[in-house]
């Protein structure tokens, strides 16, 4: 239809229909518009009816002379958001994301009108990031919505927003947030570049976003972090990172990322100094005892037996009688029950959530221990380790964790302490090789920089007082000076 | 490299771990580990033979760690206890152990044996084969205790004590001083004692841990051997223990006794200090040493009230006590040849290392000797008077 | 496969340095350097470390201008031939240290595993650490430093408890005259990685160099702290018979009231993390040598595979009981002829030239 010059309402309206045949939720009405037709299209549960009643059709119904111009049309109306288009396949784009189209008969074109309102969640606590001090607001699925959260704490013109379309089918909206007097620029134009690279018929969900920006790569650690808390992205974004806003997901993702960032808690900044050091290092001691534990009691039960002392040698031992199995299977027989535990607790509907709880404790408990299935120290073992990873605050590096636990315990039951010391200088050194976007994982701690680690270290946590203000630090890249 | 291929390689790079799981014989559950806790060693019945006693623990006879509670019989033994003593002979200690580890139906475990007995008899021949072996297999920990048993450690090792489990544990806990820091026993590690035997100018010593006889048998200590050059050559006994203890700047509750006026008092030392230096009288050594402590009131057997003359007078007796008994101890362990004390030490650094200490060794056993003792009432106790 | 070869930083290089003065000195032989010359021994290890001084002084100047050792000077026979020498100077050095490796995790932690298996297991280790690149190599070994100093600090000083001054005295004892070159051989012993420091993509300018020097400085204070407390904790008699004396140094430290009463199994974990990462950053510099002498112009991930199998091969032909003495004597000998002669010379040599 964009080709014709100057078709009759009727030819639109024909060409609508025809084009939006499929589609029963796309309702017409017929105006007056100071003695001419008018048609007025729009999609039911994606446009607001008294919105559409208030501010378009009572007012054109009270025009005595007809405009003669669509731009005479557009203020007549009593909506802000109302732009000439004269592409129409553009126009049926638009309708089917929620706006009206208002078409005069005489003029070629049409008027958007925007006047989407749609059913949609409103803005509740955060379910995945808890916090005790910092705001209980959380992102949901529409990303006006979440911008709007983040404008409210930003409210700068520094705040750059960058629009994006992926998905042919899904036509999703994502933006490209960021500070420009802060953002390091060769990250913003990798990121950039990377996103206009990406080709999809539809995007659901941002692990798909997250997964196009990073390439094919088969790492369970994440490159960037998601986050349903607008604290968190503005905290992010003053730093000198970019967050990327994706529609119809209530998460954002936030990049470049380091492995210390992952780790740190709204919390941390919410207390004092010491507090924020010492629930930061008791995070590092879950992390430890996710990743070793289970992998140490096989080392040391078969095959380093002197490295504990003897009484305890002797209880692990007495504690073991009867257990028909070596200790690598009984590790891999509890690890694998707490999987299953973890898996089914976040399926399970709330109602018979509790129910779970009551198995999992009866599988992994003292029945299953006097049954001589396991031993009661692998009791203890395994729920230390499973509560260590809990505390990651970022529930995908808790996963990454889990599964480079596996490969700990795999390397301890021939090698003990010397293959699990083998494996975690591999793990060390995989980590060392990550970057994000340029920034490596481990920074600050490796390249070590004293200045960034007062800002965004693992442990440490300056007075804000003490703190430098915001200017991008870690997240600058080494330059690339590759050397022959 | 491919994404694929690289994957491929990571999971190729695990092969070798599932193949080393066929092939390592490292891999031992520890419930088929035996420990040994304590080993007595002594010459065997032939002629360059060992004799090797293993204090084995056994975990699921151990009182309160096994799941039926286990057997809380006596220490040794075959019985119901939680520990069994195996002895084997051989020519060397290694083959001994090793004949003991054939006999054993789970893997020997060396490595957790915290205290090493030697007969008196083999510690008068020397010691310096057997610590070869104890010194050079990284199994046996280097901080092993060390003692000397009248007779076979065997007798040592199989008693059981009156409040620990076994043997070893009651050991361990008096040489580690983790239970009792008494004064009468002076533990020292296997590499301290290897250090002392072989730096010049000092000599190492080792605690004597017997059994009393009769049906009521305690484990006790029973002084100390002295050894010079890996030999021993003398023991002192537990008084005289205490003594040197206290040469030796050991910091422990030493306990000393003083008459006054037929009255006993006694006093426990606190933050004594101790020089030792040598001098010389001509080409005779002169081994001076000077004591100084407070100490606190324990004990008075005796209705004079402590007034500050009491306390003074106090002051001199035990003065008078500690410097007797120092007197004794110097002229008897310098008599016997050894020098737990270190003066051959003191007179090859002022030689600056140039010292022929086989001459000196022959005039230290007839050095005379200088001690000074100042020792104060410091504290009397809860009471005051 | 691409070869990474990023630069690294002055304050990497000098984390480079104290970490492998650790590692070394953990593993310096009791029976070589104290027979040779007694309590004197001390100051033979610091003249090794004011000679590496020496090296290392070379080297960063030669980085400053953007060179390594290779570019010093414009001849390719220069090239092939300091090339094929670090290479095996390299690879030499790998193969000892993972000797030693292999030798003390045999005794301590799995003394039923073959050595052929801890040997692929250490240079897998060590290979995936120089082919992921120095620099990143670098950022590893600078976060195990961070978590993992702390402890060795003080795992390190804790033998100090039951010490005896006076077994320091006499401070220097008469060194038989033949046994003057020797010393000095084996004192440099623990600061042979700087002679490969020039085949490193180091750049600095001189105000960062400092750390470099630092760095020595540290690696020298933790030479004559082992070197002091071994000496005073087992007297030298005792030293000249131990194979490795700072390590029984952790062994004789008796932990009460503790989960663990041995400390040495967690030292040596902590030893093991640094020395593999040490060792591969060394392995990239030798493969990067071997690399350019044949005339490649990068780090070819060949020569990293060519070296890590030579590596494990040798293992096979080196026996502990007789090779232990002329293997560390002879890469002394090298570390001393590199940093004394060949880098003073090519830096002098090299004028004014920029990479």
């Amino acid at each position: 239809m964009g080709e014709s010059e100057n078709p009759t309402l009727a030819q639109q309206e024909q060409w609508f229909r025809r084009v939006l045949q499929h589609a029963p939720d796309v309702q017409y009405r017929s105006l007056t518009v100071g003695g001419r037709s008018a048609l007025l299209i729009a999609a039911e549960g994606l446009s607001s009816p008294p919105w559409l009643q208030s501010s378009v059709i009572a007012p054109l119904n009270e025009v005595t002379q007809p405009p003669a111009s669509l731009k005479e049309l557009g203020t007549l109306v009593s909506i802000h958001g109302v732009k000439e288009m004269y592409d129409y396949r553009e126009a049926v784009q638009e309708l089917l994301r929620g706006r009206a189209l208002l078409l005069l008969d005489g003029l070629s074109g049409l008027l958007r009108l925007e006047v989407r309102e749609f059913q949609q969640r409103p803005v509740e606590q955060p379910t995945n990031e808890l916090s005790i001090r910092g705001a209980k607001d959380s992102f949901v699925e529409s990303l006006e919505v979440n911008r709007a959260l983040l404008r409210r704490r930003l409210p700068t013109t520094d705040l750059h927003m960058e629009p994006f379309h992926f998905g042919d089918l899904s036509g999703t909206r994502v933006e490209l947030l960021y500070l420009a007097s802060r953002v390091n620029q060769q990250v913003l134009q990798a990121v950039r570049q990377r996103l206009q690279a990406i080709r999809t018929t539809r995007v659901l969900h941002s692990a798909e976003i997250e997964e196009r920006l990073f390439g094919k790569r088969y790492s369970p650690f994440p490159l960037a972090q998601w986050t349903e808390r607008p604290d968190r992205v503005v905290a992010g974004i003053t730093e000198g990172r970019l967050a990327i806003l994706i529609d119809n997901t209530p998460i954002v993702l936030v990049l470049p990322v380091t492995l210390s960032t992952l780790y740190q808690a709204p919390d941390d900044y919410a207390f004092s100094p010491p507090a924020g050091v010492f629930l930061r290092l008791i995070r590092v001691a879950g992390l430890t005892a996710s990743l070793v534990l289970p992998a140490l009691y096989v080392a040391f039960t078969s095959v380093n037996h002197g490295v504990l002392r003897v009484q305890l040698m002797l209880a692990i031992a007495a504690s073991r009688e009867g257990v028909p199995y070596p200790a690598f299977v009984e590790v891999i027989i509890m690890e694998l029950m707490m999987e299953l535990i973890n898996e089914a607790t976040v399926r399970l509907p709330k109602i018979i959530g509790g129910t779970a709880t009551i198995v999992g404790g009866l599988i992994i408990g003292q029945a299953a221990a006097e049954a001589k299935i396991i031993s009661n120290i692998m009791i203890v073992v395994t729920s230390a380790s499973a509560i260590g990873n809990y505390t990651a605050p970022n529930y995908t590096v808790g996963i990454a964790w889990r599964l480079c636990k596996y490969g700990l315990i795999l390397l301890a039951i021939p090698f003990g302490l010397h293959g699990m010391a083998a494996g975690s200088i591999l793990l060390l050194l995989y980590l060392a090789s990550l970057e994000s976007f340029g920034i490596p994982y481990l920074s600050p701690l490796g390249p070590f920089r004293w200045s960034d680690m007062k800002e965004d270290s693992t442990i440490f946590r300056s007075p804000w007082s003490t703190m430098p203000d915001q200017q991008p630090g870690t997240y600058v890249p080494p330059p690339e000076r590759t050397k022959p | 490299m491919s994404p694929r291929a690289r994957l491929l390689l990571v999971v190729a790079a695990f092969l070798p771990v599932l193949l080393a799981l066929a092939t390592s014989s490292d891999i031992r559950q520890v419930n088929r580990v035996a420990f040994v806790t304590a080993m007595g060693i002594e010459e065997g019945e032939e002629e360059a033979a060992v004799k090797v006693h293993l204090l084995v623990a056994v975990p699921s006879r151990t009182p309160g760690l096994a799941p039926g509670g286990g057997g809380g019989g006596g220490g040794g033994g075959t019985g119901g206890g939680p520990t069994v003593l195996l002895t084997e002979e051989g020519a060397s200690i290694s083959e001994a152990v090793e004949k003991a580890k054939a006999k054993l139906e789970w893997e020997l475990n060396l490595g957790h044996s915290k205290v090493i007995m030697f007969a008196d008899s083999l510690a008068e021949k020397g010691l310096q084969h057997d610590l070869d072996f104890l010194m050079r297999w990284e199994e046996i920990q280097v901080i092993s205790m060390l003692g000397v048993t009248p007779g076979s450690p065997r007798k040592v090792l199989e008693q059981k004590p009156l409040l620990t489990a076994s043997s070893a544990d009651h050991l361990v806990d008096i040489f580690t001083r983790s239970g009792s820091r008494s004064p009468q026993v002076m533990p020292i590690y296997l590499w301290r004692f290897y250090a002392l035997s072989q730096e010049p100018g000092q000599d190492g010593y080792l605690p004597i841990i017997g059994t009393t006889e009769g049906g009521d048998a305690k484990l006790v200590p029973m002084g100390t051997a002295l050894f010079h050059q890996w030999r021993m050559v003398g023991r002192i006994n537990e008084s005289e223990t205490k003594t040197l203890a206290l040469l030796m700047n050991q910091r422990l509750e030493n306990l000393v006794g003083a008459t006054l006026k037929g009255d006993r008092f006694t006093m426990i030392l606190s933050e004594a200090h101790v020089d030792r230096r040598l001098t010389w009288q001509g080409e005779s050594p002169q081994l001076r040493v000077s004591v100084r402590s407070g100490g606190i009131l324990q004990e008075r057997r005796s209705a004079l009230p402590l007034t500050t003359e009491v306390i003074l007078a106090l002051d001199e007796a035990f003065s008078r006590s500690v410097k007797a008994e120092t007197e004794v101890l110097l002229r008897k362990i310098a008599a016997m040849g050894s020098d737990p004390l270190g003066f051959g030490r003191m007179y090859y650094n002022a030689t600056w290392g140039q010292a022929d200490l086989a001459w000196f060794a022959e005039r230290y056993r007839k050095a005379t000797v200088e001690v000074t003792a100042n020792l104060e009432v410091k504290h009397r106790g809860v009471l005051g008077e | 496969m691409r070869a990474y070869r990023q630069e690294i930083s002055t304050g990497q290089v000098a984390v480079l340095i104290l970490a492998a003065s650790f590692v070394l000195s953990s593993i310096r032989i009791g029976y070589i350097g104290f027979r040779l010359t007694g309590r004197s021994n001390w100051l033979f290890s610091l003249l090794g470390g004011l000679l590496s001084l020496v090296g290392l002084w070379s080297a960063l100047r030669l980085q400053r201008r953007g060179l390594t050792l290779l570019d010093a000077l414009p001849w390719s026979g220069w090239r092939m031939v300091t090339g094929l020498a670090a290479g095996l100077f390299s690879t030499v050095l790998v193969v000892y240290v993972n000797r030693h490796a292999i030798d003390l995790v045999r005794v301590t932690l799995l003394p039923g595993t073959s050595s052929l298996w801890l040997s692929l297991i250490n240079m897998a280790v060590a290979g995936y650490a120089a082919w992921i690149g120095v620099e990143r190599a670098m950022r590893g070994l600078q976060a195990a430093g961070f978590f993992a100093g702390g402890l060795l600090l003080v795992l390190s000083l804790l033998p100090l408890q039951m010490v005896n001054a006076a077994w320091l005295v006499p401070w220097f004892e008469g060194v038989a005259p033949d046994s003057w070159l020797p010393g000095i051989v084996e004192g440099i012993y623990p600061f042979s990685t700087t002679a490969v420091l020039p085949l490193l993509p180091a750049r600095g300018d001189r105000k960062s160099e400092r750390l470099a020097y630092l760095g020595l400085a540290g690696g020298l204070v933790v030479v004559l702290l082992h070197t002091l407390m071994g000496m005073a904790k087992f007297g030298v008699e005792t030293l000249i018979t131990l194979k490795y004396p700072f390590i029984s140094l952790i062994d004789a430290v008796r932990v009460e009231n503790f989960v663990v009463e041995r400390l040495l199994f967690g030292y040596l974990v902590l030893w093991y993390l640094l020395a593999m990462i040490v060792l591969g950053i060394i392995l990239q510099a030798g493969a990067y040598g071997l690399s350019r002498a044949v005339g490649k112009p990068q780090t070819s991930p060949w020569a990293i595979l060519v070296m890590t199998v030579v590596a494990v091969l040798a293992l096979q032909f080196m026996r502990s009981s007789t090779a232990i003495v002329p293997v560390q004597m002879g890469l002394s000998a090298g570390a001393l002829l590199l940093s004394v002669l060949v880098l003073p010379l090519a830096a002098l040599l090299s004028g004014r030239r920029q990479s």
